[in-house]
């Protein structure tokens, strides 16, 4: 046909192809940040038909991009707006979202509350063992999520020993902080551990790192110090 | 002013795509007398009428003509069949023009009129 020449198809889904990325950009990010993990199965149905939508506003030259797109922003309109309401009210998110249902109560499985959500007992079964309990006896209450997770309270007896009853004093948890990567130092991290470059480029020197381009990542923690990892790992050498 | 920023990025993308997908219904109008495809069609009807095939032949260049400067100003904007349409209408055009065929030359003119009308709705 002569006007395929002018209409570039390839084009014009290209074109729209960046509508439809950046507009799913936006939204989602409007959305938050609720992991997969913990979606319901409305909000995964919800995410399927956002992303089908803006799949068709890209791919769908037979209509134009503006009703699809407009399908995209009242679904994201229509999620933010139930998310506002189960902010502000309780009952409307016990009513929307549902809520938690105690499936396992001294170690009786409560066959009521599993009917009622077609929660079957190899379901049951499964998720113990995925949280490493192979006997029922050995569970307090089991707690069936509003995404379908299982939330297990071990009895006390059964529960693992930590250094607390032990009595064994443990040094304070800290968190990683990087200060090089990718071969470049970050210098807004060193100021947030109130340590200088000159610092860093000494320890590296002790290690016998003469430059900070060496260095893949480099790590700094407040109870185990410095971990560093080079770019030439020498695991053909180790090995031999 | 980072605030300002992270807020005026997606404001200014969603406002960019919206003119973007509903531009069409502007851009289509034409820019100069060579590009107003209506006009030439409308005037196209009037010489149909009178039979003056020999004038209908340019007419018909001319409406070719305007309606590829107009494709791909509206083609991000409008369905795809929609300009297919006008397309086939053009095609169609050609050969009644050809064959003479008084009615069938004003069928397609005026269904030229519909669809162009169809474009942006």
């Amino acid at each position: 046909m002569k006007e395929g020449v002018i209409m570039n198809e390839g084009l014009i889904v290209l074109v729209r192809g960046i509508v439809g990325f950046f507009t799913l950009l936006i939204f989602t990010r409007l959305l938050g940040k609720q992991q997969i993990s913990q979606l319901t199965f409305f909000d995964y149905v919800v995410g399927i038909t956002i992303g089908s939508t803006a799949s068709t506003l890209t791919t769908d030259l037979t209509s134009s991009a503006w009703p699809h797109w407009v399908g995209l922003f009242t679904w994201t309109a229509l999620c933010i707006i139930l998310q506002l309401i189960t902010l502000k009210s309780k009952t409307a998110e016990k009513y929307l979202d549902g809520e938690p249902t105690i499936v396992i109560s001294n170690g009786k499985i409560l066959e009521d509350s599993m009917k009622k959500f077609r929660y079957t007992i190899s379901d049951l079964l499964s998720q113990l063992r995925d949280k490493d309990i192979f006997d029922i006896g050995d569970v307090a209450y089991a707690v069936l999520e509003k995404d379908g997770q299982l939330s297990v309270l071990k009895k006390t007896g059964c529960d693992s020993v930590t250094p607390k009853d032990l009595k064994i004093k443990t040094s304070t948890a800290n968190i990683d902080v990087e200060i090089i990567y990718d071969g470049s130092i970050l210098q807004d991290n060193l100021n947030i551990i109130n340590r200088t470059e000159k610092w860093l480029i000494k320890k590296l020197e002790n290690k016998g790192i003469n430059d900070a381009s060496e260095v893949f990542l480099a790590t700094y923690n407040a109870s185990s110090g410095l971990h560093i990892d080079l770019y030439e790992d020498h695991i053909k050498e180790e090995n031999k | 002013m980072k605030k300002f920023i992270s807020y005026s990025i997606p404001i200014v993308t969603l406002t960019v795509f919206i003119l973007l997908m509903l531009g069409g219904n502007y851009l289509k109008k034409p820019h100069n007398p060579s590009e107003d495809v209506i006009a030439i069609v409308e005037q196209s009807i009037s010489h149909a009428k009178a039979e003056k095939w020999n004038i209908l032949s340019q007419d018909i260049k001319d409406i070719d003509f305007a309606w590829h400067k107009i494709i791909p100003r509206i083609q991000f904007s409008v369905e795809r069949d929609e300009i297919y349409n006008i397309s086939l209408n053009l095609a169609r055009l050609r050969g009644s023009i050809s064959a003479e065929d008084k009615s069938s030359t004003l069928i397609e003119l005026n269904e030229i009129i519909e669809n162009w009308d169809e474009l942006t709705r």
